[in-house]
């Protein structure tokens, strides 16, 4: 039994049921149109919220007349920390010129006297900007001798994290929901098609074709069935990128990555559902 | 094999081919039997058998040519070889200047003679005629049956289950007669 039969038998029986075929085609399209879209929005929201973690920063102020002598080994005790990706030192002078900066005035002028503290900034290596992480981490620095206080953005990394997981969660659902869905429609439209070709599977077993040989040019349909929806859907998908970048949301994200999910998803799911719907065929006659 | 509708006969001709399974008893064909014969055996056993059917069951999507390579493809033979054996069995039931046409575009005697070229195609050591000519005309009934007998001259064993009496005068084999699920010797 050649591969070649049953490809050819594959596109044979697309063609010969042409009306179930679209249905199928059609069916495997709109079910990953819904994952695409899905995968689409759940990688837009990571992409925000990753950069909001990436924004995260502590700010350590250390005490107002430490000399920069003892600032810097601060600097230094921080950096050797698990999770820190870079330390920054501000000396008062510089604090100074970024209040000018910032402000437009001359904090001489406003006080006569620099008060404002040497303080270092910390950035977070990526995979630790959780709040839990970031709140154990400042308690750490607290404790260093020479810091006074330590502050970052508690409201929004707890919010984020709060949330963080209900979100996954759900999505994950809808997309395992969404792909049983898919499943079952092309499980019952490839049943149509196959019970078309009852004749065609009669003489297969009269000849003596084994079950595999008889599964193979059907599962070869779903294959391409499920390839040519995915196909639709993702083009559909990424027309529709394309529009909402230039009119609604110009900086959605896009990857490549989820076409080739949706593609490989396609034909998988056209396979499964055909030879789940061949075997039952196969028992009932 | 002869007797009244519903006594039997496709019956014993499915129990040969093992799409059916004896209730009691045992089907012994060649070194395959019921009792023990796997599925995947069935198969096997299946490409030594060739089965013609009063209603030829022949795929209306594909030419005659493609009907009769059909059995050879799924018993996995190379093209090469496909294409010799399909247009030497054309050729012997007088077909071979219709292979490219459709079934549909057939007489019932043509596509009875399509179906026994897929049914010999696999050189079977027996054929199973289920009322071959039950569908057909006079004429075409004495060409089928020619058939059948050359190929039997030719050395394999053919069963054909008929209830058509002239048959039965003209051709004078063996017969078996059924009644009732139980065989008779002529």
């Amino acid at each position: 039994m050649k591969f070649w039969f049953s490809f050819i038998e594959g596109v044979r029986g697309i063609r010969r049921a042409r009306l179930a075929s679209i249905i199928t085609v059609s069916s495997v399209a709109f079910a990953h149109l819904l994952i695409g879209v899905f995968l689409l929005f759940s990688l837009n929201v990571n992409q925000i919220i990753g950069d909001v973690r990436s924004k995260i920063e502590l700010e350590v102020f250390l005490e107002a007349d430490l000399p920069v002598k003892d600032g810097k080994v601060v600097e230094k005790n921080i950096a050797a920390l698990d999770g820190v990706e870079k330390v920054t030192y501000i000396s008062k002078e510089e604090a100074a010129k970024r209040f000018r900066k910032e402000f437009g005035r001359n904090i001489y002028e406003v006080l006569n006297f620099n008060p404002l503290p040497p303080s270092c900034t910390v950035k977070i290596k990526k995979g630790y900007r959780n709040y839990s992480f970031v709140k154990k981490l400042s308690a750490e620095i607290a404790e260093f001798d020479g810091v006074d206080e330590v502050k970052y953005q508690k409201e929004i990394l707890s919010i984020i994290d709060r949330y963080i997981t209900i979100v996954y969660a759900v999505a994950a659902g809808a997309g395992l929901i969404l792909i049983i869905i898919s499943i079952v429609l092309l499980y019952n439209t490839i049943r149509l098609t196959i019970y078309g070709r009852r004749d065609l599977i009669e003489i297969m077993k009269l000849v003596g074709a084994t079950r595999a040989i008889i599964r193979r040019p059907f599962i070869v349909e779903g294959f391409i069935e499920g390839l040519m929806g995915a196909s639709i859907a993702s083009l559909l998908l990424y027309g529709a990128t394309l529009l909402i970048k230039r009119y609604i949301y110009p900086y959605i994200t896009n990857a490549y990555e989820i076409y080739a999910i949706l593609l490989i998803s396609g034909a998988v799911i056209g396979m499964i559902a055909s030879s789940m719907s061949l075997a039952k065929h196969l028992k009932e006659i | 094999m002869i007797g009244p509708s519903g006594a039997g006969k496709s019956s014993i001709l499915r129990m040969i081919y093992m799409d059916v399974f004896p209730a009691s008893g045992m089907v012994v064909v060649d070194r395959y039997s019921s009792a023990k014969i796997r599925r995947k055996e069935v198969s096997m056993l299946r490409r030594r058998i060739g089965v013609i059917f009063q209603d030829f069951k022949l795929l209306s999507d594909r030419t005659v040519f493609d009907n009769v390579a059909f059995s050879l493809h799924i018993a996995g033979e190379r093209a090469k070889d496909i294409k010799r054996r399909v247009l030497k069995v054309l050729t012997e039931v007088n077909l071979s200047h219709k292979r490219n046409q459709y079934p549909d575009e057939l007489s019932g005697g043509e596509k009875q003679r399509a179906a026994i070229a897929r049914a010999i195609v696999n050189n079977p050591i027996i054929i199973l005629a289920d009322e071959p000519t039950g569908n057909l005309d006079h004429a075409s009934s004495v060409e089928i049956m020619n058939i059948l007998e050359r190929i039997n001259k030719q050395g394999t064993a053919v069963l054909m289950a008929t209830h058509d009496a002239s048959i039965l005068q003209k051709y004078t084999h063996r017969q078996i007669a059924i009644d009732q699920g139980a065989l008779n010797r002529k």
